[in-house]
């Protein structure tokens, strides 16, 4: 508080503005000491104190924020209690599934209990279906990043299996933009709802253009493209180009171009071409690329250190990556677009047809017409494409339609790169010591093969071509080869006699039967093998689906390979459900961090902004003090005057 | 020594003593007069004759002036820190208003609206296809743009209060000077250029010269006739006891309308670093406009932040058609040409994707329209003409340009809807298409209205995948994500910085003011010590000149007895 002057000489005026402000003063000082005790606040408004604004201010921020984080947390904790209780019951369905199983291999069982078990099993995929379809409101447990709206489904029956329609990647969650947490699971992750085998193998080589997006490249050093500037010196002359705001190849290329341009048209160029840019310096000229100091952007482009002299230098390779725009005429493999594949979906068989397709999009459109439930993915280097089945429990294979798209594609179900190992969805091919496939040809002509350490289609064709001239077939008498339509091997013989064209298994092997080529012509030439490779989706629903089909079957083999699919399902449903445990847990320890760090803020925060009241009420007892002192001295000190004492 | 003369000399002390009481008495009828300034009487012996060689008589008492006890140097000291201290009140008072309208640390300000409308999307990521959570985020950002309507209104508000108050200002200073250029002449003519005498007249210019200074910043000239010249700095607003007159000069600098205080003879702009006036004017130009340019700065920030995510991004439905919110003057300048274009928004080089999807089927056909704004070969580079000529040119997709200068966007079939996404050029956000916010600033922020009316058309998505969060997510963490055109704060950093900065200012000026009011306090107790009147030290005088009466009285009686005596002789 400001002290009164001390003046040698006081007037009447002087007392009573003296006093008058002391009085002010000392009402205004009783108003704050009275706001403070009935708000409980000492800062009510920023001015009130400029110097901890600041930090209440962030400590407002951090406690506003951290309460819909964790809104958030909570919500998904009650979300993950959910999916977990959801895979407590898929679990449960697929043990008691695994029991039926168990209960129907061997002698115990017949054929019409087995048929009985059937409509139970079909009872327990539809239970396992409704418990991958529960929702927390309103949002699927297991639908990804792309879940059912409220009550939707985002398992579905669809060609006689169970279609996933959600999303590859789960929903994250929103606790700050310095931290992530996954909110829901997606069928993959849980019940494995995609197939996981089509996979592209073949590099299709997207070739750098110039509209070639400068995200959609890995670069040269592989960390994508870190915009900046290159110096670029034309004949001595150096000039700083600015790439930070190129949005594609094509910008680059002008942006450079322009930097030549300006010190000499005719001193050269650089392109687009191939996998990378190529700088070209005419006759007579020099030109050279390299980054600024810190910069990358000319290393990501494949350009840094290079120099051109009268001739053409090439750049490293980008690693362009495959785009839904990407050209088909841009790739550098040659894919045989025309003639399109043979997709075959369970029972349903449709043929893409790609003559009209330009780009990568429309190669996806066309097999989406199809609708068999197959979606398209970049492959991990994103140079191929993946053909994923959404659809569980049903076979997908994809063949050639009279061509080589699916092998130039590389994702031929069946082709010639396909491993034996991946016949018999995943069981391979069983030999035996010696031979295990037995040919007789219409010339009489028998002869036996031994496909041990065979490993490919590609393989298993040479060793019967090899044995074939070893027994002295004639060159072109027996051919062997895929399919040219549709999946499987061809076997024509055509040689003359009256033996019957016979593909047998050799002793005891199975061998002919599990590759699908055993089979007899007769007098016919050609033995058509049946798609053993076929994909199916490796989930929970498949295991089921087989399982029931297999009791249907009576088929005890079927139902032991089924019940050991299930078992493998449950492993990972299991798994899935210690996942859910683990995000359950770190969402718990969020929790509780936030409640802990929520208490120490709000406690800075009280020490900042309330009022210390035990200080300001004895602060407002001295003031009313304080005040009537005033109002005493000040009544007294204006009635004392001399006239008083005159007679 | 005659009888007669020694009667002179009675009655002179006589009247002296008279005099100087009346002066006392005035002096104690004004102890309570504010401005008044006590008056002192100057007695002074007089000269006698000579009696003989050596020997002199004196001749009495005579009442030689009466001083008005003034220290000019104090006063124009004083008139400063009344100066000082009306401007920093004034500054203060204007910074609560702001701090009123902001109403920060309550539950109803910005940062309050702020977080509630990032929560709502926060939500919404939990649950994306909601049309609950979605009808909350429209309602949250309708809420949050009318306050920061409100904001801006209050601001405006207080912009045009001000302007009035400077005005009144101005009028009241005008007024203060015509009183004053009469007192100057009433002064002139009463002392005749003696230079004193006319103590009332000059107490009350005095006060008036105080109340002048609540005003404004003045030093004051007094010339020989009495007159007072008055400066600004060093501009004459009074000169020869002429008033020059004030005015509040309206002007349009660089699109906006500034004020300033002008002298009305020649439009010289006086300094008005100091007194209401200077706080005024300090206030509008600098404080006033700081706000109001921190709220656009967020609200534009806001609008250009939350509608890039959003126009790139997918909601539940395409559109069948779409129609951009912002219009364009000119269809054929750049659209990074503000000037000339009419935008708010500049788009930069780059490009954005077009999807068209057919709903009976899903397929869906993407074209990329490239901005071109390199400004390598400017007859290139992208206008709203040549984007509407590349939109036109995709198949299945029309666009125009209506006369209002807004982009159409459609389908050309049914059964087909157009979705946008990978806009890295801006374009989208800077033309208002597939927009969240519409309007540029804090006047006319407001939610688009094809969004509010259809929460299906809310962008939460990427990738064309409903269930996709993304797009919520995004935005939800602008809350707390740095942003290069604010310097590297989020939104509510920013906003809580300006705050901060508001609450300094408001801290300096009150600290301002209370040293201003101290030395006030100090120099006018100092001129009160010297100027005011104190009754006990009057009545003293009143005593002392009431003997000096008494005295005379006496003399005059002896002179009188010794006149009886001699007259009795005869």
């Amino acid at each position: 508080m400001a002290v009164g002057p001390i003046t040698p000489r006081t007037t009447l005026l002087l007392t009573g503005s003296t006093l008058t402000n002391n009085l002010l003063r000392t009402q205004a000082e009783l108003f704050d000491a009275e706001r403070q005790i009935q708000t409980g606040k000492q800062i009510n408004k920023p001015s009130d104190a400029p110097g901890k604004i600041s930090t209440l201010n962030a400590l407002n921020e951090q406690i506003e924020a951290r309460a819909q984080y964790t809104q958030n947390l909570t919500f998904a904790q009650g979300l993950l209690t959910f999916a977990d209780q959801s895979l407590a019951d898929a679990t449960d369905i697929l043990i008691e599934a695994q029991a039926t199983a168990s209960s129907q291999v061997g002698v115990g069982s017949d054929a019409d209990t087995r048929q009985a078990m059937a409509f139970v099993v079909d009872e327990q995929l539809a239970g396992l279906i409704e418990a991958a379809n529960r929702q927390f409101n309103g949002i699927s447990l297991f639908g990804g990043d792309n879940g059912a709206a409220a009550d939707g489904d985002v398992f579905v029956d669809f060609l006689g299996g169970v279609r996933y329609l959600g999303g590859s990647e789960s929903l994250n969650l929103d606790i700050g933009s310095s931290s992530s947490q996954a909110l829901n699971s997606n069928g993959i992750d849980a019940f494995g709802a995609l197939s996981s085998r089509v996979r592209g193998t073949a590099d299709l080589d997207p070739q750098a253009t110039d509209d070639v997006r400068l995200a959609d490249i890995d670069g040269a050093d592989a960390r994508g493209f870190r915009p900046g500037s290159v110096e670029v010196t034309i004949d001595g002359t150096a000039v700083t180009v600015d790439l930070t705001t190129a949005d594609t190849l094509g910008d680059v290329v002008t942006r450079i171009n322009d930097a030549i341009d300006g010190v000499d048209p005719a001193a050269g160029t650089i392109a687009a071409t191939g996998t990378g840019l190529t700088l070209t310096a005419n006759a007579g000229h020099t030109i050279s690329i390299a980054d600024l100091q810190s910069g990358n952007a000319a290393l990501d482009l494949g350009i840094d250190g290079t120099t051109a002299t009268g001739a053409s230098v090439a750049g490293s390779d980008l690693r362009v990556r495959l785009d839904e725009l990407t050209n088909l005429a841009d790739l550098g493999a040659t894919i045989d677009f025309a003639s399109g594949l043979t997709i075959t979906q369970g029972l349903t068989t449709k043929t893409a047809d790609f003559s009209a397709a330009t780009t990568i999009q429309d190669l996806q459109n066309d097999i989406d017409d199809l609708d068999l439930g197959v979606r398209r993915e970049s492959n991990d280097a994103g140079d191929g494409l993946d053909r994923v089945s959404e659809v569980s429990g049903i076979a997908l294979s994809v063949g050639e339609n009279g061509g080589t798209t699916a092998n130039d594609l590389g994702i031929a179900t069946f082709g010639a790169a396909t491993q034996l190992a991946d016949f018999r969805d995943g069981l391979g091919i069983e030999t035996v010591d010696g031979d295990d496939l037995s040919f007789t040809l219409h010339d009489g002509t028998t002869f036996f093969v031994d496909i041990s350490g065979v490993l490919t289609v590609d393989e298993l064709m040479t060793a019967i071509q090899s044995a074939a001239d070893a027994a002295t077939v004639a060159a072109g008498d027996l051919t062997v080869s895929l399919a040219a339509t549709g999946t499987g091997l061809v076997f024509t013989d055509s040689t003359a006699g009256a033996e019957d064209f016979v593909i047998a298994n050799a002793g005891l092997s199975n061998a002919a039967e599990q590759l699908g080529i055993l089979g007899n012509a007769g007098a016919g030439t050609t033995i058509n093998g049946t798609d053993e490779a076929t994909v199916k989706v490796e989930s929970a629903f498949t295991a089921l689906a087989e399982l029931a089909d297999a009791l249907r079957r009576n088929d005890a083999l079927g139902i032991t390979l089924a019940g050991g699919k299930v078992e493998d399902r449950l492993d990972g449903v299991v798994n899935a459900r210690a996942l859910v445990g683990v995000d359950s847990r770190r969402v718990q320890d969020l929790l509780e961090r936030s409640a802990d760090m929520d208490i120490a803020d709000r406690q800075l925060r009280s020490l900042i902004e309330d009022a210390d009241l035990t200080e300001v009420i004895s602060r407002y007892g001295q003031l009313q003090t304080q005040l009537q002192a005033s109002l005493q001295v000040g009544s007294i000190s204006n009635q004392l005057s001399l006239l008083d004492f005159l007679g | 020594m005659a009888l007669g003369g020694s009667l002179q000399i009675g009655q002179s002390g006589l009247l002296a003593s008279q005099a100087a009481l009346e002066v006392v008495g005035n002096n104690l009828a004004n102890v309570a007069t504010p401005g008044y300034h006590r008056l002192d009487p100057k007695l002074v012996a007089l000269p006698g004759r000579e009696a003989e060689r050596g020997v002199q008589f004196g001749g009495g008492v005579n009442l030689d002036a009466i001083t008005r006890v003034v220290d000019e140097a104090l006063e124009g000291r004083l008139r400063g820190t009344i100066s000082d201290e009306s401007g920093a009140s004034t500054l203060v008072d204007l910074l609560a208003q702001i701090e009123a309208i902001e109403n920060e640390l309550s539950d109803v300000d910005l940062s309050t609206r702020l977080t509630a409308f990032f929560n709502a999307w926060s939500d919404l990521s939990n649950n994306p296809q909601d049309l609950s959570l979605r009808t909350l985020v429209i309602q949250e950002g309708e809420s949050l743009a009318r306050f920061v309507n409100d904001l801006d209104t209050g601001f405006k508000d207080t912009l045009l209060q001000t302007d009035v108050a400077i005005e009144q200002a101005v009028g009241q200073a005008n007024d203060i000077l015509e009183r004053i250029e009469t007192l100057n002449t009433a002064i002139a003519i009463q002392e005749g250029g003696a230079g004193e005498g006319a103590h009332g007249l000059r107490d009350e210019r005095t006060l008036l010269l105080e109340e002048l200074s609540q005003l404004v910043d003045i030093s004051v000239v007094e010339q020989p006739s009495g007159r007072a010249d008055i400066f600004v700095g060093s501009l004459p607003i009074m000169l020869n006891g002429q008033s020059r007159g004030l005015e509040a000069r309206q002007q349009t600098v660089d699109g906006e309308l500034v004020i300033d205080v002008v002298i009305a003879d020649d439009q010289s702009p006086i300094d008005t670093s100091a007194g209401q006036l200077g706080a005024l004017v300090e206030f509008r130009k600098v404080h006033l406009d700081d706000a109001i340019n921190a709220l656009d700065q967020v609200a534009s920030q806001l609008i250009w932040q939350v509608n890039r995510i959003h126009s790139q991004s997918q909601g539940l439905d395409g559109f069948t058609s779409v129609t951009a919110t912002n219009a364009v003057d000119d269809s054929t300048v750049t659209l990074d040409d503000l000037t000339n274009n009419g935008l708010d928004f500049a788009a930069s080089h780059g490009s954005f994707r077009v999807h068209l999807t057919q709903l009976s089927t899903g397929a869906r056909t993407t074209s990329t329209v490239a901005v071109d704004l390199d400004g390598i070969d400017p007859t290139n580079d992208t206008t709203l003409a040549s984007l509407a000529a590349d939109l036109d040119a995709i198949a299945g997709v029309s666009a125009s340009i209506g006369t209002d200068g807004r982009l159409t966007i459609a389908a050309e079939n049914s059964g087909f809807e157009i979705s946008f996404s990978d806009d890295t050029s801006g374009a989208l956000a800077a033309l208002g298409v597939n927009t969240y916010f519409t309007g540029s600033d804090a006047f006319d922020i407001g939610v688009n209205s094809a969004v509010s009316s259809d929460p299906a058309k809310l962008a939460a998505a990427r990738d064309h995948l409903p269930g996709s969060n993304t797009a919520a997510l995004a935005i939800a963490q602008l809350r707390d994500g740095g942003i290069d055109e604010l310097d590297g704060l989020s939104l509510t950093q920013a906003w809580s910085r300006h705050v901060e900065d508001f609450a300094g200012r408001s801290g300096q000026a009150s600290q301002r003011l209370e040293s201003a009011a101290v030395v006030k306090a100090n120099l006018a107790a100092t001129q009160q010590s010297i100027s005011g009147v104190n009754a006990d030290e009057e009545t003293i005088e009143l005593i002392r000149y009431q003997r000096a009466y008494q005295a005379s009285a006496r003399f005059i009686s002896t002179v009188d007895e010794l006149m009886q005596t001699l007259l009795s002789i005869i």
